[in-house]
């Protein structure tokens, strides 16, 4: 006994964009940045049983049997996120020898759809700062 | 962590310290280092996806220590670089070069990957009736753990070119790589899968990797020797699960002592074993020669054999897996061979051949005797049916493989490329009908592809790629039980006997086909690069697929592909530039697909 279905679609999409500059604003300082975008899905279409739901008698037990909860799997199985992420970095070249680097990055995930790990949203940032000594 | 910190600190301070001697020399020398810091938030719910492949936003901040050397004279160069941010994210690395007759090489690389904690919540098919049991429910022993490995990875090559025998080299390369941290394990409990269990779980592995190689190039002809051998030893824990006592669902509890006889194991057995790695080890060996001959011939022939065995089948067996008694191993050789041939100036061609000969050890499992009897006899179920559950297991592996690739380039134009292809590839699988699967596949594939400059600053590549598979990779009667056919074997709705096998009215009736691989498939890509002006450039790519297979039984299986993207860089000025970009990439699958209720 059991349910059947003769086609169901499993679609997945994803989109990126990008867009990046570097520029050198004045001499011994550079700079760049890039910010990109992704967003995803994916989707069963079209899942569903052509059984009833059904009683099945053993040993004088009666248990009912229904399709329900499976076809709900088409909305458990689906995934939607959206990603950001933006870097920006500068470059100063104090002497010949020595440099400083400074460096910001964000990145964020919404999911919107929750799957079977749980909600994975999450932003973070880190600054970070660095010199450089070339001998 | 501390005292990690503390040491590649004291090297960074020592290294800057040196440099300041070496300095004073004149400059075969290049020095560099780094010393700063970052300050980090991480904001996340259930382990997050945002940080994937970051260890330091854990931490409010974490140092950023750095240093590269080079030192080049006469004919000596050497080179290293380090970079250590956290114990789990670092990176060092080598190369000695002494007058090009002994190159030495060393990489280490160190980051952490966080890993995907399953709930099991979605876990939720059910009987319809309020009140019940579940029919599939779940236990996350340890909810709150988050998980995660730490990956390490050295990889070293040493090349000694043998100055008094021209054209002899020896190579040694080595890799170790290293996994530890924590890792989700999952199981069924119950009797079957109506109760999954997830735990934590320990990981410990590493993969020892050498490969020494001799080469010797005596004019046309070049000769290479290969040997590798590579070790996987795991020391991860070996979870345990404690099963549920055999039990009908529909009698009370401890009233019913049927299920015993039934079950291969229960919570008599006690706590058993799962989700283990085996230790294995793989050793092969390569032999190539390479000629180039006259007429712009070029041929190539190559032998290879391997065995990779799991050392650890053969360690007794389990309630839970059954004993197979010795160590399991893979067999494989094949011979390769080549030519080329460089017809003009204008046309080449290609020709490739490959036999392989993959053989897996067959093996007896001894399952586990059942000592439960049935209800109101004396008998178990092995004696009731004459036979007990016992195996042979014939390798899924077992195959012979043959292929021919023939490639054929020619210019036709100065600014116009063809390319033509056809390759065919038999495959016979030895033991396809133990598996139930399809017994030799034959793929062809058909390819036209040309390369295309229209214009100065245009360029356009187009190629198409048709593949036809007689008969793909099938399994046979895998899905869809018919109801109608088991009643006409005998099964009565609603009724109940030790006669009512799964094998024979559940299993043995499964009707439908299935595959998820194509008997046909369309391929076209397509790319343009063009240069609009000096200060603009763009390229364009498209890639579509569809494939089919309508010999699977039931609806037919399909996928549909695309990928397709833009990308623009434009430098208004040299002293700035501007990207952008788009991809979009969109996959669709058409499916058959069938689920069976089973009655606890």
């Amino acid at each position: 006994m059991g349910g059947q279905n003769d086609k169901y679609e499993y679609e997945t999409e994803a989109h990126t964009f990008y867009v990046g500059a570097n520029a050198n604003p004045i001499p011994k300082l550079d700079l760049s940045g890039v910010l990109s975008f992704t967003k995803g899905t994916a989707n069963i279409h079209d899942l569903d049983f052509s059984g009833d739901p059904f009683t099945l008698a053993v040993n004088g037990r009666t248990d009912d049997y229904s399709f329900t909860y499976i076809n709900g799997s088409e909305e458990y199985s689906d995934l939607e996120y959206v990603m950001w992420e933006l870097e920006l970095t500068g470059n100063y070249s104090i002497t010949e020898q020595l440099g400083l680097t400074v460096n910001w990055l964000y990145s964020e995930y919404q999911d919107q759809e929750e799957y079977v790990y749980g909600e994975l949203d999450g932003k973070t940032w880190s600054l970070s700062s660095f010199v450089t000594y070339r001998f | 962590m501390k005292i990690t910190t503390t040491i590649v600190m004291s090297v960074f301070i020592v290294l800057g310290l040196a440099c300041l001697a070496i300095a004073e020399d004149a400059k075969p020398y290049d020095i560099e280092i780094s010393v700063g810091g970052s300050m980090n938030d991480l904001d996340e719910t259930d382990g997050g996806r945002v940080a994937e492949y970051d260890s330091t936003v854990d931490k409010n901040a974490n140092w950023i220590l750095g240093g590269k050397v080079s030192y080049t004279l006469d004919k000596v160069a050497f080179d290293a670089y380090g970079e250590y941010l956290d114990g789990d994210d670092q990176a060092y690395g080598a190369n000695l070069d002494l007058s090009r007759i002994l190159m030495l090489e060393t990489d280490y690389l160190r980051f952490f990957h966080r890993l995907d904690h399953d709930n099991l919540n979605h876990l939720l098919a059910s009987l319809a009736r309020s009140g019940q049991g579940a029919t599939l429910y779940h236990t996350d022993f340890n909810a709150s753990d988050n998980y995660g490995i730490t990956r390490s990875e050295w990889k070293s090559q040493a090349k000694l070119n043998v100055p008094m025998v021209p054209g002899l080299s020896f190579t040694f390369n080595h890799r170790f790589e290293e996994r530890k941290g924590m890792d989700q394990a999952r199981t069924m409990s119950k009797c079957s899968s109506c109760h999954v269990v997830g735990v934590s779980k320990d990981i410990s592995e590493t993969t020892n990797e050498w490969n020494p190689s001799v080469n010797y190039r005596m004019g046309p002809i070049s000769m290479n020797y290969d040997f590798s051998y590579r070790s996987f030893n795991s020391g991860s824990d070996v979870p345990e699960n404690l099963y549920f006592q055999a039990q009908n669902p529909g009698a009370a509890p401890g009233t019913n002592a049927d299920f015993g006889a039934r079950l291969q194991y229960d919570q008599d057995d006690g706590s058993l074993p799962f989700s283990r790695t085996a230790d294995s080890e793989k050793w092969s060996h390569k032999i190539k020669v390479k000629a180039d001959l006259p007429a712009d011939n070029k041929v190539n022939l190559s032998y290879v054999y391997s065995k990779a065995t799991n050392n650890d089948s053969d360690d007794g067996g389990s309630a839970l897996y059954g004993d197979a008694g010795k160590e399991l191993s893979v067999d494989y050789w094949a011979l390769n061979g080549g030519w080329h041939w460089k017809v003009n100036k204008a046309m080449a061609f290609t020709l490739k051949g490959k036999y392989q000969d993959m053989d897996g050890s067959e093996v007896g499992v001894d399952v586990n005797d059942i000592t439960d009897v049935i209800s109101g006899t004396s008998q178990t179920y092995a004696d009731f049916l004459g036979e007990d559950f016992d195996f042979r297991r014939q390798s899924a592996y077992d195959e012979d493989e043959y292929s021919l690739d023939a490639k054929f380039a020619w210019k036709i134009l100065k600014d116009l490329k063809l390319k033509l292809g056809y390759e065919l590839e038999y495959l016979d699988r030895e033991n396809a009908e133990y598996h139930h699967v399809v017994d030799d596949t034959t793929t062809q594939k058909f390819s036209i592809g040309s390369k295309w400059r229209p214009m100065m600053g245009l360029r356009v590549s187009a190629d198409y790629e048709f593949t036809f598979v007689d008969d793909p990779y099938v399994f046979h009667n895998t899905m869809c039980p018919s109801w109608d056919e088991a009643q006409a074997l005998g099964f009565a709705p609603g009724t109940y006997s030790v006669d009512s096998w799964y094998s024979k009215y559940v299993y043995g009736v499964r009707t439908m086909n299935r595959s998820n691989q194509p008997e046909t498939v369309n391929d076209i890509r397509i790319k343009t690069c063009w240069m609009a002006t000096d200060k603009i450039n763009t390229n364009v790519h498209m890639h579509y697929k569809i494939a089919e297979n309508s010999d699977a039984g039931g609806s037919d299986w399909e996928q549909d592909m695309f990928n397709g993207g833009l990308n623009v860089m434009y430098t208004p000025t040299a002293k700035l530039g501007i990207n952008f970009g788009y991809n979009y990439f969109y996959d669709k699958y058409e499916a058959m697909f069938c689920s069976a209720f089973y009655n606890g």
